[in-house]
């Protein structure tokens, strides 16, 4: 799973090196946080600037984070926080659109998209933002519960309900398909 | 094949098809770079500031007044609600209402509702415990492990309702007297409120609302009907009136508003009135403040200026008739809920990493520091 290998770096010391810690998490975390945030945005581009967005945050941020081990933590809650406030804005400019749809399938994804996956994500799009948030997290970052209560900032109880119904709902909407 | 195999295969292959930017290092380090310095470290400070206060539990509010960031008050007591609850729209109450002396916590992953005093944060009793949460069990175990998912108390302090889940659709209600006991199953429900009178019980009940008057026993149902989508039970609230009852409506797109519902009145909950929240912002945790009969709400999601990267929560009071927002609070942390006592005069919040904070007037006091806390009520 993603989770093996989502490894923290720990900054640690007063003397951090703020540049030397950035290009470990860069290294390490770049490429599975801006597939998450497209998988939670249906947008590689939007994604993609909101995770540089996140890094250059916590550059500014690494100093005064109290526990600098928890530097994945504050980069994961600032992407899903940055993808919230970017869907927000979607709605704003236009008052009942449909979230993103899972991107169309171009030549390239048809090659690797089978009918199932699309169907399952349309279905995972469709859903509540928590519910698709725990869901992403957890099936596709590997996280635990624990792990994306930090991400999310809700409990771990929340983290099974919104896991629970969001499984619950996609049965029901796959199954409702013809 | 599971749907969670489904599911994680076409994550994995969505995820495949994505290509991050070759040059992101390089853009990144352009904008951490001591040019730039200048310019990001006022928006790095507000930023980093309420997003590690969010994250790393709230340190740095301990007394009253602690971090409080009010843009605009709710209104003062005696203001009117038109056409509000009749008993109570207009009627100031005493500028000063004692604080009541505990309150109910459900803690510890769902599995512990306890007895807190308000003053101290002080655990006085524990009335149900479903067991030690298995943290290093198999996610199986973890996933299918009990916990309480609604609670509420009735007027007269004495009895404790509250469901169970594992699985939210199918809860079971129960009660149990708030000074300790053996638990009484009395229905399968979800999101249990007992009204203001103390006779009436509402509960979710799957996708429709049940309403149980506790003195005959008989129980009137509210299907969701046409065009309702939601199917799963979240909190309800009694206004003053022990009539009219708030609860949440989610749409598709994530988004939840707050409707009111004539429980005297036969009908359906989609036709029931809406008050607030609608497909931009979340209205959730409704609770009536008794002595005007308005209703509060906590905002959910991310009404805070661009880039900030937090959820800048929002409690905010609606008038129930008319949704007009009448007072907004722009929250020091991300709030889960929010509850106003029997007297409308305190409220407590929970937090998103499950502090428990308490407002009285202006500040807010941290009562359970030690977080954890999924659910209150008193």
């Amino acid at each position: 799973m993603m989770a093996t290998t989502m490894a923290d770096p720990s900054p640690t010391g007063p003397a951090l090196d703020r540049d030397a810690v950035l290009g470990e998490l860069f290294r390490a975390h770049h490429g599975p946080l801006v597939r998450t945030a497209t998988l939670l945005l249906g947008d590689a581009g939007v994604a993609e600037e909101i995770v540089q967005d996140a890094y250059v945050k916590l550059h500014g941020a690494l100093r005064r984070l109290r526990q600098p081990e928890a530097s994945v933590a504050y980069l994961r809650a600032t992407v899903i926080n940055l993808a919230r406030s970017r869907l927000r804005r979607y709605r704003v400019a236009r008052r009942h659109p449909p979230l993103p749809s899972p991107p169309a399938a171009g030549a390239e994804e048809g090659a690797v998209l089978s009918e199932d996956h699309r169907e399952v994500l349309a279905a995972l799009t469709a859903l509540p933002r928590r519910q698709r948030e725990c869901l992403v997290l957890r099936f596709y970052l590997g996280l635990t519960e624990a792990g994306i209560a930090q991400a999310l900032s809700i409990s771990t109880g929340s983290v099974k309900t919104h896991t629970s119904r969001g499984l619950a709902a996609l049965s029901v909407r796959l199954e409702d398909r013809p | 094949m599971t749907i969670e195999d489904r599911l994680r295969q076409a994550l994995a292959a969505q995820a495949a098809t994505v290509d991050p930017a070759p040059d992101a290092w390089t853009r990144i380090r352009a904008r951490t770079g001591t040019r730039h310095r200048r310019r990001l470290l006022v928006p790095a400070l507000v930023t980093a500031s309420a997003v590690v206060a969010g994250i790393m539990g709230l340190v740095a509010l301990t007394g009253e007044e602690g971090a409080q960031q009010v843009v605009t008050e709710p209104p003062a007591a005696d203001t009117p609600v038109p056409g509000g609850n009749p008993s109570t729209a207009g009627t100031a109450a005493p500028a000063s209402v004692p604080l009541p002396e505990t309150f109910l916590a459900v803690r510890d992953h769902g599995t512990e509702l306890v007895m807190v005093e308000t003053a101290t944060g002080r655990v006085r009793r524990t009335l149900v415990d479903l067991g030690d949460f298995p943290e290093n069990g198999s996610e199986e175990d973890k996933s299918f492990w009990p916990y309480i998912d609604g609670l509420t108390l009735s007027p007269d302090g004495r009895t404790v309702y509250y469901s169970t889940g594992p699985e939210p659709a199918v809860g079971n209600l129960y009660r149990v007297a708030a000074d300790g006991g053996e638990p009484e199953q009395i229905a399968d429900g979800l999101a249990p409120a007992i009204s203001p009178d103390g006779r009436r019980l509402a509960f979710w009940s799957l996708d429709a609302i049940v309403v149980k008057n506790l003195d005959s026993g008989e129980s009137t149902r509210f299907e969701p009907g046409e065009g309702f989508t939601y199917r799963f039970g979240n909190q309800l609230a009694w206004a003053a009136d022990s009539r009219h009852l708030a609860f949440e409506k989610g749409f598709v797109e994530g988004a939840s508003s707050i409707h009111v519902l004539d429980t005297a009145t036969p009908g359906t909950l989609s036709g029931a009135r809406p008050v607030g929240g609608d497909y931009e912002e979340s209205d959730t945790s409704p609770s009536f403040r008794s002595f005007d009969g308005l209703l509060g709400v906590v905002q959910v999601c991310c009404p805070g200026p661009e880039g900030s990267g937090h959820d800048a929560d929002t409690f905010a009071v609606l008038d129930p008739v008319t949704g007009q927002v009448k007072g907004r609070l722009d929250l020091p942390f991300q709030a889960k809920s929010a509850a106003y006592d029997r007297s409308g005069r305190h409220q407590l919040f929970v937090a998103g990493d499950g502090t428990v904070l308490r407002r009285s007037g202006g500040g807010f006091t941290a009562v359970l520091r030690l977080g954890g806390v999924t659910l209150v009520a008193w």
